[in-house]
């Protein structure tokens, strides 16, 4: 294969740089980071990105408007990429230098969040609480789109009672910063809500840019109602979000932080049942608790309680007197049986059996010879019967002799 | 009870609970307010789950409320 020269090659890349469509007509946007101007009014600079990817321009025989430009600003280059052989590098050679409309804008917004952070609208201990249990919210966004519908969504999800007014309102374009503000003063008039969130969907740095304008930051300043300001995605950060009460990140999450979960309500109302209701138990243990104290003392007084204690006495007396009573009679029972023996002994009829008689006349007992005369009638008492019998003799004589 | 007033209504029972907690509080009043307490939590259980949220939106030419639909060619 055959050498080629650097002039050849050199040669052959300038020559497809040029033919490369995008390359030869190309818009690229980046940071001055370097600049020098020489005599000739040439201009020699460079843009980088975040990235910190540089590329050298050069702008040839520049009018006066390159003195508008510094380090550090964001512009736009239009021109050809071209190589320069006696370098060996490339540099976009511009046909026009402009500013980059968002580094104008970011400009202007730097200079009004200053202004109103001197002025003290961002001031942290000017933001109100947002309240928890909010029996009304008004919401001011466009009527259509995801963001009302997430929000209403959320809210409702977290807080089913809580009532929602929607303001519609354009949110973006040239007539946004004044239906924003018009909605701000309408809830500002209207004493139904608890709750003021502002914002919209995701969009571009423009189309976000309403929540930039100064009247409607003021306005945001100066709602009567807790505000929040929910704009775009988490990573949009607006002027409205410095104003508010509270940023939230997205509509969605305002919906979040402007509402308590349901469970969480419930939650407290069950604690604080739990609470009352173990105040009074405890308020019952203690009544209880005297009660019996009271009762103790009381029943240490309980005239049936002595009554009880004489009754015991008195049953106590009985039973010993009972006792003694009864071995009294036994004693006089075991001496009648003594006695009936001995008797039983003693017993006349007894004697009859062995062939003894009695006499009696009249039921007197005829016990001499001078109780009865001859003729007399007298009965003689056997063992087994009587006898009816007339005296027919009367003998004298003495039996103790037999 | 209005969901307007569940706050006013729970500081009412916060009440109800701290004067329960009083020590020299005589037993007839502890009796009366704990069947409050008890109707009082059970209204405000009522009012969370039975209360249903409205969605209004502005009418924004005659700044008055009507019910919320879908006016899907608004901007």
């Amino acid at each position: 294969m055959k050498a080629l020269s650097v002039t050849e090659i050199s040669e052959y890349l300038k020559k497809i740089l040029r033919s490369d469509y995008l390359l030869s007509n190309v818009t690229v946007r980046g940071e001055i980071s370097q600049m020098t101007k020489t005599a000739s009014k040439h201009c020699f600079f460079s843009i980088k990105d975040k990235n910190d990817a540089v590329l050298n321009c050069v702008f040839f025989r520049v009018k006066d408007h390159m003195d508008d430009f510094r380090i550090g600003m964001e512009i736009i280059v239009q021109g050809a990429i071209t190589t320069f052989p006696a370098r060996s590098n490339y540099q976009l050679v511009a046909t026009s230098v402009s500013m980059h409309q968002e580094g104008v804008l970011y400009k202007q917004l730097e200079l009004l969040k200053q202004k109103l952070q001197e002025e003290g609208l961002f001031l942290q201990d000017k933001k109100r609480p947002i309240p928890k249990v909010p029996k009304a919210i008004g919401v001011i966004t466009s009527s259509t789109g995801a963001a009302v519908h997430d929000l209403m969504h959320v809210i409702h999800r977290r807080m089913p009672m809580t009532d929602i007014i929607i303001y519609p309102s354009l949110v973006q374009g040239i007539d946004a910063p004044k239906a924003l503000v018009q909605g701000i003063e309408f809830f500002n008039a209207f004493d139904g809500v608890d709750t003021v969130i502002i914002g919209r969907g995701g969009g571009s740095f423009e189309d976000l840019f309403a929540f930039q304008e100064e009247v409607v930051v003021r306005a945001v300043a100066a709602s009567k109602h807790p505000i929040i300001s929910a704009v775009g995605h988490e990573a949009d950060v607006v002027l409205t979000d410095h104003a508010a009460d509270l940023r939230a990140p997205t509509p969605t999450a305002a919906g979040e932080l402007a509402t308590l979960a349901q469970h969480q309500l419930h939650d407290t109302l069950d604690h604080l049942k739990q609470q009352f209701e173990k105040a009074f138990i405890e308020k019952l243990d203690d009544e209880t608790l005297y009660l019996s104290h009271l009762y103790e003392r009381l029943e240490r007084k309980n005239p049936m309680t002595l009554c009880l204690a004489f009754e015991r006495q008195l049953e106590a007396c009985q039973m010993r007197l009972n006792y003694s009573v009864q071995r009294q009679l036994e004693q006089r029972d075991h001496t009648l049986a003594m006695f009936e023996t001995t008797l039983q002994a003693h017993n006349p009829y007894a004697v009859l059996r062995r062939g003894y008689a009695f006499v009696t006349k009249q039921n007197a007992v005829v016990s001499s010879i001078k109780n009865v005369k001859p003729q007399e009638s007298i009965e003689i008492t056997l063992y087994d019967g009587k006898i009816n019998a007339k005296i027919l003799k009367i003998e004298k004589g003495d039996t103790n002799a037999v | 009870m209005q969901f307007n007033d569940y706050e006013k209504n729970i500081e009412k029972l916060e009440s109800i609970t701290k004067r329960l907690e009083e020590e020299n509080l005589p037993l007839h009043e502890s009796v009366a307010l704990y069947e409050e307490g008890m109707k009082l939590h059970q209204e405000l259980k009522k009012c969370l789950t039975e209360t249903k949220g409205k969605v209004q939106r502005v009418n924004v030419e005659e700044l008055s409320l009507e019910p919320w639909e879908e006016m899907p060619d608004e901007i």
